[in-house]
């Protein structure tokens, strides 16, 4: 009886986990300010920092940045001057979505990359 | 006597004057006559004869009968066959129909790449574009699908140089293929999105169709109809510390967009990066018209 009880708490417990592709973090109250308020290069700071935790540290069932999340940290990060390292993280978009590599590429070419 | 003799020629005159009238009608050809005989003489054929036809007049029932005929033909026309009782059953019952079925250029296609057009905002939210392609871009996603990011859309649409859903036509999709690489791109119509002061309950109306690159197919089509009137919070706020917060009262709309994505995008097949890709070709799926309210207000 014991072990029936543990066996179906534990199975509660395993089945309440996130069973999500991805973990986005605060993507939306990011992406939100982000389409509706108008950013200062100041602002851009801060908002790459804390985008970076959604491309950093993935979490989620495929343990991976959600799609397109790398490009447009990449984006952030060109806005900054860091070309060098929006460079390496276009490259590994393409790593993890292959299908991206045409996006990428047409990104490249408009960035001067 | 003069005076008779006067009246009498004045009357002789007048009836002279319409006897020679009568006889020079009587004595003029019928133009059209004239012509159609000219036509007979020539071609040697004989004028035809016109038969009065019988004219039978239809009673009130028969009338009645003949347009119920009509209409029944034109709904069979239509394709609406099914009876009043049945039409009425399957309204609030409906009929369970595959995924396959309902999205047959979804399977057959296997559209990996899509691309999220800026919505077409025809509701009075000035920010409910925002709303809605933020919350598309992340189910669909978690779908399983490869989604073009959607902050360059946004920055492309900032700058006028892509266009939004609203004078986009299906046929400039080619150049997404060659550009993006897009296999598929979603347009969005958004019809309302709005709470009013006297009420609880937040309303959305959207329109979805989900179009492919290569062929033009309509490979997903939704109208949906969302409600949601409940205490509990649509949509819970990431509160991690230095973030940017949404104005409260910005929430309960955005978080009411969260759930109508969930529930729209409930039965549409998995993507590629999905465990269940092409394995759920037998599940349930939803009307193309769906109406959805979460209501869960005490009573």
């Amino acid at each position: 009886m014991k072990k029936l009880l543990i066996l179906i708490f534990g199975a509660l417990l395993f089945g309440s986990c996130s069973n999500a592709l991805y973990k986005y973090y605060d993507y939306d109250n990011l992406l939100y300010a982000y389409g509706t308020r108008d950013f200062n290069e100041r602002e851009i700071k801060r908002f790459s920092r804390q985008y970076a935790k959604i491309v950093d540290s993935p979490k989620g069932k495929r343990k991976l940045p959600p799609p397109g999340a790398c490009v447009e940290y990449a984006l952030l990060l060109f806005q900054q001057g860091k070309t060098k390292e929006a460079k390496e993280y276009l490259i590994k978009e393409t790593v993890y979505y292959p299908e991206s590599q045409t996006y990428v590429d047409s990104i490249v070419k408009k960035l001067g990359l | 006597m003069r005076k008779l003799f006067l009246i009498i020629t004045i009357i002789y005159l007048f009836v002279s004057c319409n006897l020679a009238k009568d006889v020079i009608d009587k004595n003029m050809p019928n133009e059209e006559d004239a012509t159609e005989d000219v036509i007979a003489s020539i071609t040697g054929e004989s004028k035809e004869e016109v038969i009065d036809t019988n004219i039978t007049r239809l009673s009130k029932k028969e009338i009645k009968k003949l347009k119920k005929e009509r209409e029944r033909q034109d709904k069979i026309a239509a394709g609406d066959t099914l009876g009043f009782v049945k039409k009425n059953w399957y309204k609030y019952f409906p009929k369970r129909q595959d995924r396959i079925l309902s999205y047959p250029h979804m399977y057959s296609q296997q559209p990996k790449t899509i691309l999220l057009l800026y919505p077409w905002n025809r509701s009075k939210n000035m920010a409910a574009s925002e709303m809605y392609i933020i919350n598309i871009s992340r189910e669909l996603s978690l779908k399983g699908y490869y989604v073009l990011p959607t902050m360059l859309t946004m920055n492309l649409h900032k700058e006028d140089t892509m266009f939004s859903s609203q004078y986009l036509k299906p046929n400039d999709l080619k150049k997404y293929k060659m550009e993006y690489g897009a296999d598929a791109v979603m347009f969005v119509t958004i019809y309302s999105l709005n709470k009013p002061w006297w009420s609880t309950n937040i309303n959305s109306v959207a329109e979805y169709n989900l179009i492919s690159t290569t062929t033009s197919d309509t490979l997903f089509n939704r109208k949906a109809d969302f409600n949601y009137d409940s205490p509990i919070p649509p949509y819970k706020v990431d509160k991690s510390k230095d973030t940017y917060e949404m104005e409260p009262r910005t929430i309960p709309l955005f978080g009411t967009c969260f759930q109508m994505q969930r529930s729209v995008f409930m039965d549409m097949p998995y993507g590629p990066y999905h465990k269940k890709y092409l394995k759920d070709k037998k599940k349930f799926s939803y009307q193309r018209e769906m109406k959805y309210k979460v209501d869960a207000r005490p009573s």
